[in-house]
């Protein structure tokens, strides 16, 4: 069984590709655990925070076959600490997973 | 040389800066710098969005708009239809016209408008099996929508239309809704990404920068198998096999795009009258032998066949396509020859079709007379070739071609072949500025400037329209700023009967001097040659420039037939 944590580094990473095709060079984001998504200082603008997360949500859906919602979730919030970074947000992701389904 | 930057400003009614981003960072020639528009509503208020469109083209300078709309935003009477049911047709068309008109007085600010077609909006899957229903179906109604503006704007010089399907229909799912929901943004990424790709192909086709030949491996790309081993019989094409029948949809695709003015090629390792015979005698053959403007069909190096067929057709290598399933001499032509583009290829035939539609280098804005029938064009120099060979000297092989030239001054018939010359022709071409028509248009109405057309013809055929000039009278001078000529036609005394028409046209202007001041580049060395050699005078600090006193008429080749209409110029 593949590692989840492992799986959706690459989901992640692979959104990032996506929302680097829209950037010029200089202003790509690295493929590493530690890059700055959101926050005071982060690289993301509104826009390029929906991008990346409904790149993100198509490219978890096609890898587990199952929706993550994560733009309709009330507590999606830029500035929260589970979008500060690819790690944090990594960590977020397998706390979803993880989670049991309500109802 | 660096292609210069081209801005472009987007005019959407959706959140647009998606596509701009992926326009700007896409990586193929020429570069852009896209500006997502603030227009709210690109053709419901056309006097209140005009004015908004034109503040934000003039202030940062844009060359290109780019109108992508959704229907409903453009039409109130298509909105009715979702909301209550019901539409009047002929309120929807008067919305595209005034959308039409719209368009109209954006062309005055743009080099070029690029207008995307309508999608149908997603509400129509709720329309069911009505929505193709004649009056009341959604998906109906905006087909019309896109057929009335594909009628309006077809003779608006400077305004494209782009089918917007092209890309969205290679999409799964082209809407992407919570893009929408949050951002306002209809699409998907890869939407996007497609449309930029094909606005850049545009871009290079309106600058002349096309592929214009594909060259073609036989064995295993042009049909299955190895005809050296298993002869014409033998070989996959057509009949009841998938393989085969690939192979065919691949020469057919091949030949639809010989007829918007590609000129096919072989260049292949292979006993030449084996490979000859298969292509007259296979019965499922597509392409012909007449279908091909030359070939090198033998054992030598593909790369140096390849340079000696490009200079047979009088075309660059930077014009060149060549297609061979063998990696080993794709990796061997793209070493030797980097200006030759050289796709990777799938491996499966049924993969052809895709691969040949994919190449996105083969882009034309307009399509003329010349560009359909340009294979008869290079059969008729075959013979015209092959009739030189026969003839005792150059003069007799000239007066033996029984050469016309029919003179035209610019107008709207001539103005779509006109614009491509002057934008393709690269080695006879004095100043090789790249102007559209619109420009071409602004230009010639600046000043006392008139440009003819040269339409070629001689036994053996219609060369079609081959040659352009135009002047520019300045007092008593008489400023040549156009000459451009088809390598097709060179070296037939055509240069010099152009040399008669505008100096003649020059005195009856009343200009007393001619001057031509050649812009050398790098690949237009041929027109030099010729001015060294007209009978013009060089002037002695400037060796690109050249003189005629017009108190001595400049001869008429005696060769040539010359049919005119031409006024002095106002």
């Amino acid at each position: 069984m593949p590692d989840l944590r492992a799986q959706l580094r690459e989901a992640v990473f692979a959104a990032l590709d996506d929302l680097n095709a829209q950037r010029p060079p200089h202003q790509r984001l690295p493929k590493a655990l530690d890059t700055a998504l959101t926050g005071e200082h982060g690289p993301l603008d509104s826009l390029a925070f929906v991008n990346f997360i409904v790149a993100l949500e198509q490219r978890l859906d096609a890898m587990f076959g199952t929706t993550m919602s994560l733009l309709d979730d009330e507590r999606l919030d830029p500035t929260a600490g589970q979008f500060r970074t690819v790690q944090a947000l990594i960590e977020y992701l397998e706390e979803m997973r993880e989670r049991p389904a309500n109802g | 040389m660096d292609e210069p930057t081209v801005r472009v400003l987007v005019l959407a009614d959706f959140n647009a800066a998606n596509f701009a981003a992926h326009l700007t960072h896409d990586t193929t020639e020429p570069p852009v710098v896209a500006t997502a528009g603030t227009l709210g509503d690109v053709g419901a208020d056309p006097s209140v969005s005009g004015e908004s469109a034109d503040r934000a083209g003039s202030d940062a300078g844009h060359d290109v708009a780019i109108v992508w709309t959704r229907p409903e935003a453009i039409s109130t009477a298509l909105a009715g239809l979702v909301d209550h049911g019901v539409a009047v047709l002929a309120d929807v068309m008067r919305d595209v016209d005034e959308f039409v008109a719209r368009l109209a007085r954006l062309r005055g600010q743009y080099a070029r408008v690029v207008v995307m077609t309508w999608r149908v909006p997603r509400v129509s899957g709720a329309f069911g099996a009505i929505a193709m229903k004649e009056g009341m179906g959604l998906a109906n109604v905006v087909m019309r929508m896109n057929l009335r503006l594909a009628e309006r704007v077809d003779d608006m010089p400077g305004v494209v239309l782009l089918d917007a399907s092209a890309w969205m229909d290679a999409e799964r799912a082209p809407e992407e809704a919570k893009l929408w929901y949050a951002a306002k943004i209809p699409f998907r990424h890869e939407v996007f990404r497609r449309a930029a790709r094909q606005v850049k192909s545009l871009l290079r086709a309106s600058r002349g920068q096309v592929r214009k030949v594909i060259l073609l491996d036989l064995d295993d790309t042009l049909w299955g198998g190895l005809v050296g081993e298993v002869g014409w019989r033998g070989l996959r094409l057509g009949g009841h096999d998938p393989t085969g029948e690939a192979y065919v949809d691949f020469q057919r695709t091949l030949l639809a795009l010989s007829h918007r003015g590609l000129l096919l090629g072989v260049v292949s390792k292979n006993d030449e009258a084996v490979a000859l015979e298969a292509l007259g005698g296979h019965p499922e053959m597509v392409l012909r032998v007449p279908h091909f403007s030359g070939w090198r069909i033998n054992w030598d190096d593909k790369a140096a066949n390849i340079v000696s067929l490009a200079q047979e057709l009088n075309v660059g290598l930077e014009a060149v396509v060549f297609i061979d399933d063998r990696e080993a001499e794709r990796v061997r032509v793209r070493e030797a020859l980097p200006e030759v583009f050289v796709p990777e290829w799938p491996s499966s035939p049924m993969r052809y079709v895709d691969a040949l539609l994919g190449l996105d280098c083969f882009d034309t804005v307009r399509l003329t007379a010349e560009d359909r029938t340009r294979s008869a064009l290079y059969a008729a120099e075959r013979a015209r070739a092959a009739d030189l060979g026969v003839a005792a000297s150059g003069g007799e092989w000239l007066e033996r071609l029984e050469l016309r030239v029919d003179v035209e001054e610019f107008n709207d018939r001539n103005a779509p072949r006109a614009v491509q010359l002057l934008n393709k022709t690269n080695q006879m071409n004095l100043s090789t500025r790249r102007l559209d028509a619109g420009e071409l248009v602004a230009w010639l109405g600046a000043g006392r400037r008139k440009l003819w057309t040269f339409r070629v013809r001689d036994r053996f055929g219609d060369a079609g329209l081959t040659g352009l000039a135009s002047l520019e009278i300045d007092g008593t001078r008489a400023v040549l700023v156009d000459f451009v000529l088809s390598c097709r036609v060179f070296g037939r005394k055509v240069e010099e009967a152009m040399l008669h028409v505008v100096t003649e046209s020059a005195l009856e202007s009343g200009a007393a001097e001619f001057v031509a001041t050649l812009m050398p580049t790098s690949k237009n060395a041929p027109c030099l040659r010729f001015l060294e050699g007209s009978g013009l005078r060089r002037d002695d600090d400037d060796a690109h420039q050249f003189r005629f006193d017009l108190a001595t008429a400049y001869p008429r080749p005696r060769e040539i037939e010359l049919l005119r209409e031409m006024a002095p110029i106002a």
